[in-house]
């Protein structure tokens, strides 16, 4: 079941819903705005960087092991702030111009919410999805890649993984309000952690089996 | 059974996001994991630096017995760990 207006602003005033800052105009029947952070949280994948990495290591200059990777190594390594336009070179899918970010047809650009959203560690009642918002989506602006549930009992800046799959060059600003929250109401508090049953078993941090991180 | 709530010693580096910090954790295999979680998931008694300041990060306990701890860290890892570097809130 899913929360209207009323029930959205009655959940983040009993801290079941956790949303700050909480846009309280930009609330809509059944969803609340979200927001791009400053410029600064806007990141793109340095592939070049990366291809050099790899053919060091005597690997394939840009394959990535998706499913088996480290994450947070490298994210750390490779996960940098677009180009200025003066730097960048031709064929550059995601710059800087000024305070906007320039994202061409099948660019691919990392940026969070300014919002913190998510529910309590404790005593979680709802589970949150992230979704596009309409009139972005017809220019071909996409938000998030396959990965829309903030699970119950988690909380953070939520990182949007855009893309541009329209014809035009798509400019984007800190504050635009690109996506919207939903929230749905779970059956019962989750016990233990949520996402135990998928990875039972599992012993090593690479294996085959290994979870997806939260959006 | 609810898993139980606490933290693990790890690594602490800072991440692409000024939201989000890096946390590196040694598993029981020898294996490093690093995962990505929002800073208030952590914590450490200086600023996280590129070269890495030991810290904790807070996970659900899903068991703990022996010299062994499997414990959930915030970006959903499941990892089995040294059950002494776990600190059950």
């Amino acid at each position: 079941m899913y929360l209207s207006d009323v029930d959205l602003r009655q959940a983040v005033q009993d801290g079941d819903l956790i949303v700050e800052p909480l846009p309280t105009e930009e609330i809509g029947p059944t969803s609340i705005d979200l927001h791009l952070d400053s410029i600064e949280e806007a990141k793109v994948w340095d592939c070049e960087r990366f291809a050099r990495h790899n053919k060091e290591l005597g690997l394939q200059p840009k394959e990535l092991n998706a499913a088996r990777m480290n994450y947070g190594a490298v994210s750390r390594q490779f996960m940098t702030s677009p180009l200025r336009e003066a730097d960048a070179r031709e064929g550059v899918l995601v710059f800087r111009r000024e305070d906007a970010i320039i994202l061409r047809p099948y660019g691919f650009v990392v940026w969070q919410t300014k919002e913190i959203v998510g529910t309590p560690e404790t005593n979680a009642k709802f589970i949150c999805f992230i979704n596009g918002k309409s009139t972005r989506s017809r220019t071909g602006l996409i938000v998030h890649l396959t990965a829309p549930t903030i699970h119950a009992t988690w909380s953070g800046n939520i990182t949007l993984e855009m893309t541009n799959c329209g014809p035009f060059d798509l400019v984007l600003h800190a504050g635009d309000a690109v996506a919207q929250l939903t929230v749905a109401k779970i059956t019962r508090p989750p016990e233990g952690d949520i996402r135990l049953s998928a990875t039972h078993g599992q012993t090593s941090v690479h294996g085959a089996d290994s979870n997806t991180p939260s959006t | 059974m609810a898993a139980a709530f606490g933290h693990i010693d790890c690594k602490l580096y800072p991440s692409a996001f000024s939201g989000e910090l890096v946390f590196q954790v040694d598993t029981t295999t020898g294996e490093s994991y690093e995962g990505i979680a929002p800073k208030h998931y952590a914590n450490s008694s200086v600023q996280p630096t590129q070269n890495g300041v030991d810290g904790r990060v807070k996970v659900r306990v899903l068991s703990n017995g022996g010299d062994k701890a499997r414990v959930s860290v915030p970006d959903g890892q499941i990892l089995t760990v040294s059950a002494d570097k776990v600190h059950e809130i």
